[in-house]
């Protein structure tokens, strides 16, 4: 898995990157929102100087750069220091190419639901926090749902009442009907 | 729902492979089985790498 060799190749040389946006939606929710590129944060404050990260890529046979590759048919973009104000972790995942990590699910949820509502209503992404939400309430992927609530009434996301609302929508699509 | 208990953040490898099944059940219980956004700033870099697509074919493991 693609995830996994970069940020192997990112970690040995001391730089931990994390998944993130879009692209950890497609691990949370199994590729239910796709598409063909990763989206990767550095969680290690110290900068990848530039050179570096073309070095590193290279042994991935990349092309491309400076913070956007293509490896194996697929994009890899490197989008700076990861933001982050969940108290949750990181989700690992050990695959046999490197360990993985994602934003923690509880950031996705709140994000999802921020871009479903901001700047203005968007179907699309409206979709995307359903689906979201959908794995979350059936514990497919396990969450800390007073994180997720506490997340959402930060000012810096503030979509408490719309998060709230989309829930109770998804909990009702997901009752099975009598 | 309860966030009490303790909160699984990490898998093996097998764990993930074997818990795949579930979340596409969960995700494909609401809307359709792929959400893909119409267009973005990568379009110029993805359709033409992928057949005029976003991404690739969804082909579930």
């Amino acid at each position: 898995m693609l995830a996994g060799v970069v940020s192997r190749v990112f970690r040995e040389a001391g730089w931990e990157l994390v998944v993130v946006g879009g692209s950890a939606v497609e691990f949370y929710t199994e590729g239910a929102y796709m598409s063909g590129d990763i989206d990767f944060c550095r969680q290690t404050l110290t900068p990848i100087p530039l050179r570096r990260a073309q070095d590193l890529m290279a042994q991935l046979n990349a092309t491309g750069g400076p913070r956007s590759w293509k490896v194996a048919g697929l994009f890899v973009d490197l989008l700076g220091l990861l933001e982050n104000e969940a108290n949750t972790p990181c989700r690992t995942i050990t695959t046999p190419y490197g360990a993985i990590k994602v934003i923690p699910a509880e950031m996705a949820v709140v994000e999802r639901a921020l871009s479903a509502f901001y700047p203005k209503p968007d179907g699309e992404a409206k979709a995307v926090a359903k689906k979201m939400l959908a794995v979350c309430l059936d514990g497919a992927t396990p969450v800390d749902w007073n994180e997720i609530e506490r997340l959402s009434r930060l000012p810096a996301f503030n979509v408490q009442n719309e998060l709230n609302a989309l829930k109770e929508e998804v909990a009702r699509e997901l009752k099975p009907r009598a | 729902m309860n966030s009490n208990r303790a909160l699984k953040t990490e898998w093996t490898w097998d764990e993930w492979q074997q818990s795949r099944a579930a979340r596409r059940a969960a995700a494909d219980k609401i809307g359709p089985a792929i959400v893909r956004r119409k267009e973005s700033s990568s379009d110029r870099r993805l359709r033409p790498a992928f057949k005029g697509e976003r991404g690739p074919d969804f082909n579930p493991a």
